[in-house]
């Protein structure tokens, strides 16, 4: 019984650290000349701003362990572990590229959740939609609305 | 016979007037040595020991400067030993930037510290950079060299940013490198 306790703990233990821990990762405002900005910070509401629209060669990179999310506009609520993009997102995650008018990520639940002329592509197919969501850590794969297909040998 | 005397006596009484007036432009000179013209247009230098400057804007205290050793130098006050800058705030605990030295131009409003600087704020806030320029009129802080700003477990890296402590709005220039971790808090 005691074993069946400990076990429950350890459990309840494991899924609150899950729950609470966010990611990890680096984003990189690139191909900015030194004297233009950016990116800007609200220290007070804890949120980051990235702007590259006016740069050529400008992008904004967002690494976090397998995940590579890239966005000309994007903006993260660190506090609440929420980030938007759009403009040109792209999301790589292992072999899977996926492309989007705009992106949310919930840190919460880990999820990304993708939204207009959504295009998925995999090793063995092209999928196109309007809203599709990916699970970051299971990888699971949600597709919502009328979706078309196409799949490779 | 008086036309005979003056062509006689008009050289000699030019070549006096020559001479007089040579002679009264060394006696009434207005050249002043150099030496006491330097003297007369030197500012008096004041050193002021452990001293508090207090900005005020509508009577209410904006700001403060604290040194411990500090000159003035023809309408600047050199800080050689800077202790802290104070930029308070009506809603929040006071930005404290400190420095090991800086020069701090009253009529412009411009406070410049050339080294390593620091500011903190009591939640949490950190910066480090090479150096700072503070601008009292519009609040404006511009940091350059290697800066570092901490917040929330989110490190920002940039070669320069400017602050403005009034909205708290950190902006970066050039490329940036934000890395959020779940470790502690040191920079």
């Amino acid at each position: 019984m005691k074993r069946l306790w400990f076990l429950i703990l350890i459990m309840a233990l494991v899924l609150a650290a899950g729950i609470t821990s966010a990611r990890e990762g680096t984003m990189y405002i690139e191909g900015i000349p030194d004297d233009a900005t950016g990116g800007r910070y609200d220290t007070q509401a804890s949120i980051f701003y990235g702007d590259v629209t006016g740069f050529a060669d400008g992008i904004i990179r967002v690494v976090m362990d397998e995940t590579e999310i890239r966005a000309v506009i994007l903006e993260w609520h660190t506090r609440d572990d929420y980030m938007k993009a759009v403009a040109g997102v792209t999301v790589l995650q292992n072999d899977v590229v996926i492309t989007s008018d705009s992106m949310e990520y919930f840190g919460e639940t880990d999820e990304a959740h993708f939204l207009g002329a959504v295009v998925v592509e995999m090793d063995d197919g092209r999928f196109t939609g309007q809203r599709f969501v990916l699970n970051l850590e299971t990888e699971e794969m949600q597709f919502f609305g009328a979706f078309s297909g196409e799949f490779r040998d | 016979m008086i036309s005979i005397l003056r062509q006689r006596w008009l050289p000699l009484a030019v070549f006096v007037f020559l001479i007089g007036s040579v002679a009264l432009y060394f006696l009434l000179d207005p050249h002043i040595p150099e030496e006491r013209q330097t003297a007369e247009n030197l500012q008096p230098v004041m050193s002021f020991d452990h001293a508090i400057l207090v900005g005020r804007r509508a009577g209410e205290p904006q700001w403060e400067l604290r040194g411990s050793n500090m000159v003035t130098d023809n309408g600047d006050v050199v800080i050689e030993t800077l202790d802290e800058l104070l930029l308070l705030r009506s809603g929040g605990a006071p930005y404290r930037i400190l420095s090991s030295s800086g020069r701090w131009n009253a009529q412009d409003g411009i406070l410049v510290l050339p080294n390593a600087t620091t500011i903190e704020e009591e939640d949490g806030f950190r910066t480090e950079a090479g150096s700072l320029v503070w601008q009292r009129d519009d609040g404006l802080t511009v940091l350059e060299g290697d800066v570092r700003m901490l917040q929330d477990r989110t490190l920002v890296s940039s070669g320069r940013a400017s602050f403005q402590p009034d909205s708290g709005m950190f902006t970066m220039f050039g490329d940036v490198e934000i890395t959020w971790t779940e470790g502690d808090d040191d920079l």
